[in-house]
């Protein structure tokens, strides 16, 4: 077992009354992205013997550290976040062969990150993940509506927001192969590849975006168009939306078919 | 402590992330501050992106008194002539180091690769530092990374900048990445990603194992899950590493730069979209 999910109880350390159902459910959409150690909300965090007060062993010499303590059994081992580094040290410690890595949702209540883990030891390819987008779109909402707090669109793993492409490096590979500029695919974490037309979009984008849309792809008007693009995202300061891109169009080169 | 260079490129990485777009006020206004503080090197375009890029390269070159301006280049000659009209200090040029990114994106055989490098290489020369970025440098296998070093040095390329394009490395990952180039007798930066949260203890892990320069971006702002935050990576190697420039100045550079990085109008939208999924018409490209 390498990961166990300490989330329920950090949470209601924190405060939060988590309603039994939700609890239940939380537990079967981790076992579905092969969590199956999740703690209920009743236990302690951490149980009473497990090994702790490694949270500075980044700098020194872990290696060798994490050889010595994987001997010590099936301990519970627990990084804290002190030195803001626990989701690192625990990925170390996965490297190294660990396993009964106390974690969280997030990293709640300090400890490691679980979703940035169990993506390690996908990407590892030591526990593969498959078919796991429903689960990771369960463990999201859960999370948000157990804890009260908002998923940030970017944050790693959970943000909805962060297979989306822009810049014309990228998104010219998602055609080529989407896996050049991505770790995974999306769709192993519920997320989807979400383009956007700004200052950085290039000739591809371009293309794909009127297809998206339905509009006839204006090959000739297209460096004109690009042009236009970047100087409006300048001007706004930011990327256009879908409707302002098809107005900035509409407004050089007449209504759209 | 052993000082380490770092290199800011929220006005090239940063920016690449989706939503944002800095008007050339802005970009001044960062990179002025930047400049004041003591970052050693702003990386801040590309400058083939076309004449309104080059100008922007123009413009921050004009501004900054003390930081080595550099601009990132495909390995074309045409993007490092554009890259030399901008007066950058320092061109860099990405090297595509799996057969993944050799095949897949830029769509050459090795040969000819290796060909574009050298041909880019002669071009800088004598005009502006160089430092070549090794792409892709955590998926490589120890094969392509020994290519890629005997490569660069039979070019007599001095710098690497290892890029862990997709944000895969761990700690060890990166300490072992940077050990071996250290070895062949390079210069190292090291440019870490966030996918997985470990953007910080990568690159301090980077820096630790003798990292001359290490990449950053104000509030780690850039593509999918970002890149390495200045604040907290100066946060957590104070006491270990000098960096040049201390927690609050760093602190005081972000919440400068906030207010621009500031992406929740164009989240709510972006997540709000009914357009189709985009997959659908990549073979229209295929």
């Amino acid at each position: 077992m390498s990961l166990i999910d300490a989330t329920l109880p950090v949470l209601v350390a924190q405060g939060h009354n988590i309603d039994r159902r939700l609890s239940h459910r939380w537990a079967q959409a981790l076992g579905q992205i092969g969590v199956t150690r999740v703690k209920s909300p009743k236990e302690p965090v951490v149980a009473s013997e497990a090994l702790y007060g490694l949270d500075g062993a980044l700098t020194g010499d872990y290696q060798e550290l994490f050889k010595k303590l994987r001997r010590l059994g099936q301990l519970e081992v627990v990084f804290g976040d002190d030195e803001g580094w626990a989701t690192a040290l625990a990925a170390c410690w996965l490297e190294e062969g660990g396993s009964n890595l106390v974690c969280s949702l997030r990293g709640v209540g300090r400890l490691p990150a679980l979703e940035s883990l169990r993506l390690y030891l996908h990407l590892s390819g030591r526990e593969k993940l498959a078919n796991s987008g429903q689960a990771f779109l369960e463990i999201r909402q859960l999370f948000e509506r157990l804890s009260g707090l908002a998923i940030d669109p970017f944050e790693p793993v959970l943000g909805r927001g962060v297979f989306a492409g822009e810049s014309g490096v990228h998104v010219d590979s998602w055609p080529k192969d989407p896996s050049l500029y991505e770790p995974f695919p999306p769709e192993l974490v519920g997320a989807k590849r979400l383009l956007t037309i700004g200052r950085h979009t290039g000739r591809v984008a371009l293309r794909l975006k009127c297809w998206q849309l339905g509009l006839t792809w204006p090959e000739e008007k297209a460096p004109d168009l690009l042009t236009w693009i970047r100087d409006k995202a300048v001007e706004l300061e930011r990327s256009l939306t879908d409707q302002e891109f098809v107005d900035l169009a509409e407004s050089h080169m007449g209504t759209w078919a | 402590m052993r000082p380490v260079k770092l290199v800011d490129a929220t006005l090239r990485d940063g920016e690449q992330a989706p939503g944002l777009a800095f008007s050339p006020e802005v970009r001044a206004q960062l990179a002025v501050a930047m400049d004041a503080a003591g970052i050693f090197q702003l990386e801040v375009g590309c400058p083939a992106m076309g004449p309104a890029e080059v100008d922007n390269v123009k413009a921050i070159k004009k501004v900054c008194s003390r930081a080595l301006i550099s601009a990132w280049n495909r390995i074309r000659p045409s993007d490092v002539e554009a890259s030399l009209s901008s007066g950058a200090d320092l061109i860099h040029l990405a090297w595509p180091t799996t057969k993944l990114h050799l095949e897949r994106k830029i769509q050459k055989t090795w040969a000819k690769a290796a060909e574009d490098l050298a041909t880019c290489l002669k071009l800088a020369k004598g005009q502006a530092q160089v430092s070549v970025g090794l792409e892709d440098v955590s998926r490589a296998t120890p094969e392509e990374l020994s290519r890629a070093a005997e490569l660069l040095l039979s070019l007599e390329v001095k710098s690497v900048r290892l890029s862990d394009t997709v944000g895969i490395l761990t700690p060890t990952q990166a300490r072992s990445l940077v050990r071996f180039f250290l070895n062949k007798g390079f210069l190292v930066e090291f440019h870490a990603h966030n996918d997985l949260g470990l953007a910080v203890a990568n690159t301090l892990a980077a820096a630790l194992a003798g990292a001359e320069k290490v990449d950053v971006t104000l509030l780690g702002v850039g593509e999918r899950a970002g890149n390495c935050a200045l604040a907290r990576l100066v946060d957590l190697t104070s006491h270990k590493l000098d960096l040049g420039l201390t927690l609050q100045k760093a602190q005081e550079l972000e919440d400068l730069a906030r207010p621009y990085l500031d992406r929740a109008f164009y989240a709510r939208n972006l997540l709000a979209s009914k357009a189709p999924d985009i997959e659908g018409f990549f073979y229209k490209l295929a």
